[in-house]
């Protein structure tokens, strides 16, 4: 089987699997010369996001052996030239430091692809002192898994083929034509008539396989600040072990908040499934939290329909996000200030809000934010409750209690506001004048008092693109507000947009209600 | 080996044991309270001298909170407020004076949408209450509403915890009455029946109070020679539909049981109602169907 992409108007082979490699099938065929080698050929198109996908799955998976996982960006692009990550796409692990927790190197390595052949995938690992090396071995050396100590990289090298060295294009061919086809031919020549004549490239990439020059690697997850995890010597299904378990790492992380003076804001639970999928946990608290119990109470919460499935191997805890908590302790609430919040309202307050977000969703619980802006739906908004007041709303930064009274002249508001201004019909002797009955949901309501009008007139200096062309924002965006009663005194806030002409029918709408 | 028996010849009146004993029915009525309320706080206890005095707040008119056998609102209970818009209102001007006594936030728990708006916090600013304090929780359905209530309630924390949900289990409302009472913070439960077409939506019986508070014609501000020159203020109708422990007051039990109506004006400055007016007998079809209350009550009281 292969897979197929159409390159230069042609369909070529991007990726084929072991059965069509023996059939001398190769990564860059023509599909024509494919069929012709082998006509039965099962061929399906590439598919760039699915394999990408399923790279990050693997990542996330490979995540138990160490945090420091990324997917190799070049893919297979040195064998192909496509850039492709199918067929021979790959990890990169930093396992310094991690192999002894495995029982060792050889074991960590067995362990791997083992466990990526459980699931299906053929697998190839090798473990080198610089990921230049790794690479090289992983694909081009005899075995399957290797491992490689510092002083032989040389000597393991040496034999392979020069595309080992992740050198594509124009440079590989140039090597290929003067008959340079082993690493081996280049560590002879010497160098600066190398670099002059195939391009700085390969240099490049033989220092970075010996280790010459470094080679960084990016995780796929910024490296939490704090983090434990746990390896069960037998998987773990019921929920309360799991619950025991993070409640000792959250103990451990706890002590360590504590030495470095840190509270959590942000945290993950991952659970790593026997059948190598995982499960992400996430909390979040509205000031920095360093109390176990509490963040346990979190997690628990979110923990309720959690299904381990055939066992949990490993649960890694990292606190994501860190605050300093000794600056939130000095704050005492000022009983004098009318204008506290709940931000200052104590601990157990806090605690609430973050129970609350953790069951409900954080965007579910919401606090009320002040804005200056003549505009009545702009004026008051809905924010998650996590959210600082942060310097992205500088305009509006002048919070004050002025903000909720707003000018001393100004009209009378409604206790609850349409999100969405609704049209209604109406019946106005007056064009400019209050109505006389106006129907709503399609019952009607028979006007006996109004107030009014107040102007407001559009934000000019905001562009609301929605204006028809030609049309002022005068002209449309004006709103005369009435305050009206109905017969059983229920007040409504009812609006006419637009300025009034005689050509054109008044426009209503109905926008708020009165207590 | 035992065996009982009767030496004794039964006596004629034997048989009125088995008829109600007064003086047993009260015995048994006040254990069950004492087991109710193991602080004391025994409704008969409050008949002459509370021995907890109960945190109260003010409806917002002397006449209405002397009409309450607690004189005025106990701040820790669970309240009930049905009604239209004015509900809203009542239920903001009940906040306002409950943050006057206590500085905490307060918990407003609402459906994710709602056909008549989000709170506005202009208009709660205009109605004196500081829309800073307000935490507002959108559940998706009754059982997270109840369930944040019931959390808000528990923690202590806050001034009041506001709810709305469309259905309350008997058993939720009982839970939500036990939270209110035992981290004494005001509960209400504000069920505004303007979408309803029908109008009335099911009532729980846990409640310490429930009220109907509905819109009523307002009347204008005139001038010297008559003439309209402003909308007065608005105008609410508060009924007293219920009140959980009317029997406090032995004297007061037929009429504190009773549903009592007023008639007032909202003052948006001070959240009191400067004019009121005891409307004496209200409508016919809410005496109606007070009358019925009231013996139920005493049932469940009862038992």
């Amino acid at each position: 089987m292969a897979t197929v992409t159409a390159v230069h108007g042609g369909q070529r082979i991007a990726a084929a699997n072991d059965a069509a490699r023996s059939q001398g099938i190769s990564p860059g065929m023509a599909l024509a010369d494919a069929r012709a080698l082998y006509p039965s050929l099962g061929v399906r198109q590439m598919a760039p996001e699915d394999d990408l996908e399923t790279l990050k799955r693997l990542s996330r998976a490979a995540m138990r052996y160490t945090p420091w996982v990324s997917i190799d960006p070049l893919g297979d692009k040195a064998s192909n030239g496509f850039g492709s990550l199918g067929g021979d796409a790959g990890l990169w692990l930093d396992v310094s430091g991690c192999a002894h927790l495995f029982g060792g190197e050889a074991a960590l390595l067995a362990d791997l692809t083992g466990r990526f052949e459980n699931h299906g995938f053929h697998a190839r690992a090798a473990m080198a002192p610089m990921p230049g090396a790794a690479w090289a071995l992983a694909r081009f050396g005899e075995i399957g898994a290797s491992i490689v100590a510092p002083g032989d990289v040389r000597e393991a090298l040496a034999p392979l083929p020069v595309a080992a060295l992740r050198i594509a294009g124009r440079a590989a061919e140039a090597l290929q034509r003067v008959g340079l086809r082993r690493i081996d031919d280049l560590l002879q020549m010497p160098r600066g008539p190398l670099a002059r004549r195939f391009g700085r490239e390969v240099l490049e990439r033989l220092d970075q396989a010996l280790g010459k020059t470094d080679e960084p690697i990016s995780p796929r997850r910024i490296i939490p600040l704090i983090h434990a995890r746990r390896v069960f010597a037998e998987p773990i299904g019921r929920n309360e072990d799991i619950e025991a378990a993070t409640n000792g790492l959250l103990n451990h992380i706890a002590g360590e908040l504590e030495t470095t003076g840190q509270g959590v804001r942000r945290m993950d639970l991952t659970l790593y499934r026997v059948d190598n999928s995982t499960q992400q946990v996430r909390i979040g608290t509205a000031r920095p939290v360093r109390d176990a119990a509490h963040i346990a109470r979190l997690f628990r919460d979110k923990m309720e329909d959690f299904d381990a499935g055939f066992g949990v191997e490993v649960i890694a805890l990292a606190a994501t996000e860190t605050a300093s908590l000794a600056q939130h302790q000095g704050e005492f609430p000022d009983n004098s200030t009318s204008n506290l919040s709940f931000m200052d309202a104590g601990e157990s307050a806090a605690r609430l809000i973050d129970r609350l977000a953790g069951r409900l969703g954080p965007t579910s619980v919401t606090r009320l934010h002040a804005r200056a802006s003549h505009l009545p739906e702009r004026a008051s908004r809905a924010i998650p409750v996590f959210k600082e007041k942060d310097s992205s709303t500088a305009p509006d930064a002048l919070d004050s209690p002025d903000l909720w009274r707003g000018a001393p002249r100004r009209g009378p508001r409604p206790i609850r506001l349409l999100a969405q201004p609704t049209a209604i019909d109406v019946m106005a002797p007056v064009p400019d004048g209050p109505p006389v009955m106006f129907r709503w949901r399609r019952r009607q309501y028979k006007v006996t008092n109004a107030d009014g009008p107040e102007r407001i007139a559009p934000e000019w200096w905001r562009r609301s693109g929605r204006l028809p062309p030609g049309a002022t924002t005068l002209e449309h965006g004006t709103r005369d507000y009435y305050r009206i009663e109905d017969e059983s005194g229920k007040r409504y806030w009812l609006y006419r947009e637009g300025l009034y002409r005689p050509d054109r029918p008044p426009r209503w709408y109905l926008h708020g209600f009165f207590a | 080996m035992s065996a009982a028996v009767f030496k004794q010849p039964l006596s004629p009146d034997f048989g009125a044991h088995l008829g109600p004993d007064p003086g047993l029915l009260a015995h048994l009525r006040a254990r069950v309270q004492t087991l109710e309320h193991p602080g004391g706080r025994t409704p008969q206890a409050g008949a002459q001298a509370p021995a907890a005095p109960i945190k109260t707040v003010s409806v917002g008119a002397a006449s209405i909170d002397a009409a309450l056998p607690w004189n005025g609102l106990p701040a820790q209970g669970l309240h009930e407020i049905f009604g239209d818009a004015a509900a809203v209102g009542f239920c903001a001007s009940l906040l306002v004076r409950l943050l006057a006594q206590r500085q905490a936030p307060i918990l407003w728990c609402r459906p994710a949408r709602d056909a008549y708006g989000e709170l506005y916090g202009q208009g709660l600013a205009a109605a004196g209450l500081d829309p800073e304090r307000l935490i507002l929780v959108h559940g998706r359905d009754d059982t997270e509403i109840l369930w944040a209530m019931e959390e808000g309630l528990r923690s202590g924390a806050l001034a009041a915890v506001v709810g709305s949900p469309r259905k309350i289990p008997p058993i939720a409302g009982r839970r939500l009455q036990l939270a209110a009472e035992e981290s004494g913070t005001a509960g209400i439960l504000l069920r505004p029946e303007d979408g309803q077409p029908s109008g009335r939506q099911t009532a729980t019986g846990a409640a310490l109070s429930r009220w109907r508070v509905l819109s009523a014609p307002s009347q204008p501000a005139r001038g010297n020679s008559g003439q309209i020159i402003a909308m007065g203020p608005p105008q609410w109708r508060l009924e007293l539909q219920r009140c959980r422990f009317a029997m406090a007051r032995g004297q007061n039990l037929k009429e504190a049981g009773k549903p009592r109506a007023w008639l007032v004006e909202w003052c948006n400055e001070t959240g009191n109602f400067p004019l009121v007016a005891a409307l004496r007998d209200g409508s016919a079809a809410t005496a109606a169907d007070a009358d019925a209350e009231p013996q139920a009550d005493r049932g469940a009281n009862a038992a």
